[in-house]
């Protein structure tokens, strides 16, 4: 047995990362609110963010600086992403990632937010979990670059008389990108 | 006028500190960000605007710059006053000299007072300030309809110290110099 006293067995560790990912993946609609900065080496960005997610495929989330004043909002449907500037100016793009690549440069993995935002992966060969079964590495693909998705802390919310987990610390790292994500609160309705 | 009004306010009070919490929602009133932080002004032209939650940036006016300090990304942007455009409303409240009040036409409703841009940027203001001086509360709105409402509390009016108007760049932050 192991020597770390109430040390997870295999068995149960599976079980734990199992039961946290069900959980996830049954949580489609969700708003969360935080600060965000995204640095290359040419460039550095801050925003502060809300995520409105409205179903598994669709989504809103809206920038701003620091003082409250817009500098995006992009709106992602199953067949069109939308990007209002802070002059009120609108983009359209069936390809999310084209679109925000071109227009602000961040050139993160939109298509999948939806699940790594909220600490959800099946990629086994590259997943690893804490002994509470929550994700906190993972690679991600996007197109030809591979992210390093580190989820360095969690905190847990009231959901249907339980309780869930999730991110309040998310790094996304390639070779000349850095994504860094603090979320001061989710909203589950 | 409203805008004479507005500005013989302002002029009673040489200086201010607040405390402040933020609110920022969207035309459909959905609440997208809360803020906390404090704000020092002293007239002309200087003021010290530090949103501390939920995490810190520091938006600082030494009188003839803006520095806009943001420790997460260890950056500090620099630029001339008057470029400021996001923070206008702060160039508008310090001085009541400052062309900028040209851009604007004021309406008045008792002791809350609403500018308007002539020159259509995309904000518009409204302001709180009691006969005395004091600012209650004040709100950015964009054209959209977004709007970011700062309720003011704690305020203490008078002479604030020069200290709180120097900014000196801390080492290792990339500086982004605008002027």
């Amino acid at each position: 047995c192991s020597n770390t006293g109430l040390g997870l067995n295999q068995k149960s560790q599976q079980t734990a990362n199992e039961k946290h990912q069900q959980q996830l993946s049954n949580l489609t609609a969700y708003q969360a609110i935080g600060s965000l900065s995204y640095v290359t080496d040419r460039s550095k960005y801050y925003g502060r963010f809300f995520i409105n997610q409205i179903s598994d495929n669709q989504y809103q989330l809206k920038l701003t600086t620091p003082v409250g004043t817009s500098i995006f909002s992009l709106t992602v449907t199953p067949y069109l992403a939308e990007l209002t500037d802070r002059d009120g100016k609108k983009y359209t793009d069936e390809n999310v990632e084209r679109l925000m690549t071109k227009l602000t440069g961040m050139n993160i993995p939109f298509k999948s937010l939806h699940n790594w935002f909220k600490g959800m992966s099946n990629n086994l060969a590259t997943d690893k979990f804490d002994a509470q079964g929550h994700l906190i590495k993972t690679t991600l693909p996007q197109d030809d670059q591979k992210w390093l998705l580190t989820i360095n802390k969690y905190n847990s919310y009231p959901l249907a008389n339980n309780t869930i987990y999730l991110p309040a610390s998310i790094e996304l790292v390639n070779k000349n990108n850095k994504l860094k994500m603090t979320i001061n609160n989710w909203k589950l309705n | 006028d409203a805008k004479d009004v507005l500005k013989q306010r302002l002029d009673k009070v040489k200086g201010f500190y607040a405390e402040f919490s933020q609110e920022v929602k969207t035309a459909d009133d959905q609440l997208i960000q809360e803020g906390k932080g404090k704000l020092w002004v002293s007239r002309p032209n200087y003021f010290n605007w530090t949103l501390s939650e939920p995490d810190e940036t520091l938006i600082l006016s030494d009188g003839n710059a803006l520095w806009i300090y943001t420790p997460m990304v260890e950056q500090v942007t620099v630029m001339a006053l008057n470029q400021a455009v996001d923070n206008r409303l702060l160039l508008l409240i310090t001085n009541s000299d400052n062309a900028v009040w040209n851009d604007y036409q004021v309406s008045r409703k008792q002791n809350t007072f609403t500018l308007i841009p002539t020159d259509n940027s995309a904000q518009h203001f409204t302001i709180s300030v009691l006969p005395t001086g004091m600012i209650a509360d004040f709100t950015i709105i964009e054209s959209d309809g977004q709007r970011s409402f700062y309720q003011l509390s704690h305020q203490s009016l008078g002479k604030v110290d020069i200290k709180h108007f120097k900014f000196t760049i801390p080492n290792n932050v990339t500086v982004d110099d605008q002027r």
